[in-house]
């Protein structure tokens, strides 16, 4: 899996578009600063165990890959996608972009 | 062969299997943001750029270009591509912009590509502080 595209830029100083109260629903915009940190800690914790969960299964991958592609093709199914950990993944950084723009937004320190 | 001969090879061959990664980067404007002035900064210095998964929040910064990296590993026999080796890439790249920091870096999954093994993606924005 690539890495999850940025976000467009709307907190530099040559950004096009600034964020506004209406970015955020109004749930998060209820969010103090504490609340958006201990969610982003939440968060990295998903992004590394599923890292940990792919991890697991990349020896095996690796090993089912290289006799999948050198002696026999079949292999390649024994390969596991991790399809799941990846959505995992992906989900949590659009979760942490959001929050990023909000602690802006709210001017939270770090 | 002697048996020291077969252990400084076994010794070798683990050192250059420990480090064998070569990576690639590229550059885009980012979105929502005027055109990056990247290449009229001079070169800072990558040991002193701040790399960070988080936005900037205590000082104004301007965007100088999204940057993309992949970190490849050489054999099968080498280690996978980490993290942190992403970040020195980034922050290598960022260096030549003349940005201060990279910032909302992120990270894909280690996997086979065409060319490798083992690759690693990472995105970040390089940005320098107003001034």
């Amino acid at each position: 899996m690539g890495a999850p595209a940025l976000p467009p830029d709307t907190t530099g100083s040559t950004s096009t578009r600034h964020l506004a109260a209406a970015d955020f629903t109004a749930q998060d915009q209820a969010l103090s600063c504490d609340q958006i940190g201990e969610q982003r800690a939440g968060l990295h914790k998903g992004i590394d165990q599923a890292n940990a969960n792919i991890a697991g299964n990349r020896q095996n991958n690796q090993v089912a890959g290289y006799f999948g592609a050198v002696l026999f093709a079949p292999l390649l199914v024994a390969t596991e996608g991790n399809y799941n950990d990846k959505d995992i993944i992906k989900a949590a950084y659009a979760r942490l972009d959001t929050l990023n723009q909000l602690s802006v937004y709210k001017g939270c320190p770090g | 062969m002697n048996y020291s001969k077969f252990a400084t090879a076994i010794v070798l061959a683990a050192a250059l299997s420990s480090c064998g990664t070569r990576s690639s980067s590229s550059v885009a404007a980012p979105e929502g943001a005027a055109a990056p002035t990247a290449g009229k900064l001079a070169k800072t210095d990558p040991t002193a750029l701040l790399v960070t998964d988080k936005d900037i929040t205590d000082r104004k910064y301007h965007s100088l270009g999204d940057i993309k990296v992949t970190v490849s590993k050489n054999t099968i026999f080498d280690s996978d591509p980490t993290p942190a080796k992403v970040d020195e890439a980034l922050r290598a790249k960022a260096a030549e912009m003349g940005a201060d920091a990279v910032i909302l870096v992120r990270y894909g999954t280690v996997g086979v590509s065409l060319l490798s093994w083992g690759s690693l993606d990472g995105n970040g924005r390089a940005v320098a502080y107003d001034r």
